[in-house]
């Protein structure tokens, strides 16, 4: 059997996954990173963005969530990601989403550039969404 | 002694109120069930945030204007009631804990209320308001980022130098404690963890001062996120426990009422009785 880790995927309403995986690639606060078993231990924030895990049941089912920030915490044999919100394929109403990416890249082109990291993570939490629903974006 | 028809007029009213508590009673046991599973999903978060404050206690990184200590001018109390009464002492009890906790504090206390029960409670107390949030209207999520954030830049503008929050702690359904604890300035030293130096080679990413820096406002908005759930909890289970005491003394009263209704119903019929056969008696002779 392949070495797994676990991983805990928590918002403040619930726990969006609990259970073993093989490996997590996550959009950390420094770069993208992965996790893999016996990662040294570690602590980053999580930009917005798309958390992907490969559950470690035979199947090597993919899992995948949309994140709007947060924070992982890596041991050897767990992993915790700590976010506001986290989505699944399941919890995004495409059409909602693709909607607020129209707004958000409105409101960011009116900015001009001037204070727009609002708008900016409003751009990025709809890209997240989308890409989790593998729709197309606007 | 009232009149028969004044009794059946109490009794009915009576009836009335024992219905209204009794549906006040059983939405306050639905909605309690329903609290009580919000407050066990933000319990592992809870975990979580504390986990990783401690990792970065023990990483070295203390320097945040959240944990910044200084002289108290300014101290401020935070206080969480329900928005509506009918559930006993609940609001009473708290607004005495926060009362308690600005005395001590001293005169410059400043307050910042939740919920409309404490505002109404505490307009003309001694201290000044510097915000109030209704309770309802809002989710809890955005209300707590929208409290803590209040709180936090009047911390940060050295506004306030102290803040401590006042709110129920959800013990069991039978108990509900009103509970000060400080908020401002963060405290993450609190059950720092000394390992060994080999256990404790954390790294952090992009450094621990960024790490620190987003994850303390995170800390301070879930602290209020969860006293708001608990708060709430609280309340619904005060209610229950008030309404259901509410609906038995109406059904002893109005047991009570029934049985002297039915003696001065019982005596009036005798009483009709004995003229009756008294007159009867009176034509015979």
């Amino acid at each position: 059997m392949a070495a797994s880790i676990d991983l805990d995927v928590v918002t403040p309403g619930a726990v969006k996954f609990q259970g073993k995986v093989e490996i997590v690639v996550a959009p950390g606060g420094a770069g993208d990173l992965a996790a893999l078993p016996n990662h040294a231990p570690m602590l980053t924030t999580l930009r917005i963005g798309v958390l992907r895990a490969t559950v470690a049941d035979g199947e090597k089912r993919r899992i995948e969530f949309a994140v709007n920030g947060g924070f992982m915490q890596i041991t050897p044999n767990k992993c915790v990601v700590l976010t506001d919100m986290a989505l699944s394929a399941a919890d995004i109403n495409i059409e909602a989403a693709q909607a607020d990416a129209r707004r958000a890249a409105e409101s960011l082109a009116q900015k001009h550039g001037a204070d727009d990291v609002r708008e900016r993570e409003a751009v990025a939490w709809a890209a997240a969404q989308l890409e989790v629903a593998r729709a197309p974006h606007v | 002694m009232p009149t028969l028809r004044q009794l059946r007029d109490r009794v009915k009213s009576l009836k009335n109120t024992q219905q209204i508590t009794r549906a006040m009673k059983m939405v306050a046991g639905a909605r309690i069930r329903r609290a009580e599973l919000a407050m066990k999903a933000a319990r592992p978060y809870a975990t979580a945030v504390g986990d990783m404050l401690r990792e970065l206690a023990n990483g070295g990184a203390k320097d945040h204007p959240l944990l910044q200590e200084r002289e108290v001018r300014t101290p401020a109390v935070l206080l969480m009631t329900a928005d509506k009464g009918l559930c006993g002492a609940f609001n009473s009890n708290l607004v005495r804990s926060a009362l308690n906790t600005a005395k001590t504090a001293g005169p410059q206390t400043r307050l910042y209320l939740v919920g409309l029960k404490g505002r109404v409670q505490l307009r003309k107390s001694p201290y000044e308001i510097a915000e109030y949030w209704p309770l309802l209207g809002t989710p809890f999520a955005e209300l707590g980022r929208a409290v803590a954030r209040k709180v936090s830049d009047d911390f940060l503008a050295g506004l306030v130098d102290d803040v401590t929050l006042v709110s129920s702690r959800f013990v069991s359904t039978i108990v509900q404690r009103p509970t000060p604890v400080r908020l401002l300035p963060v405290s993450s030293g609190e059950g720092a963890v000394r390992r060994s130096p080999t256990q404790n080679s954390y790294e952090f990413e992009p450094d621990t001062k960024s790490v620190l820096a987003a994850l303390l406002p995170k800390y301070v908005e879930f602290t209020v996120f969860q006293a708001l759930l608990e708060t709430q909890a609280s309340e619904f289970a005060a209610r229950l426990l008030a309404m259901s005491n509410a609906t038995d003394n109406a059904g002893k009263l109005i047991d009570d009422l029934t049985l002297v209704m039915n003696k001065t119903r019982q005596a009036a019929i005798t009483k009709e009785i004995l003229e009756i056969v008294g007159g009867a008696e009176a034509l015979k002779g």
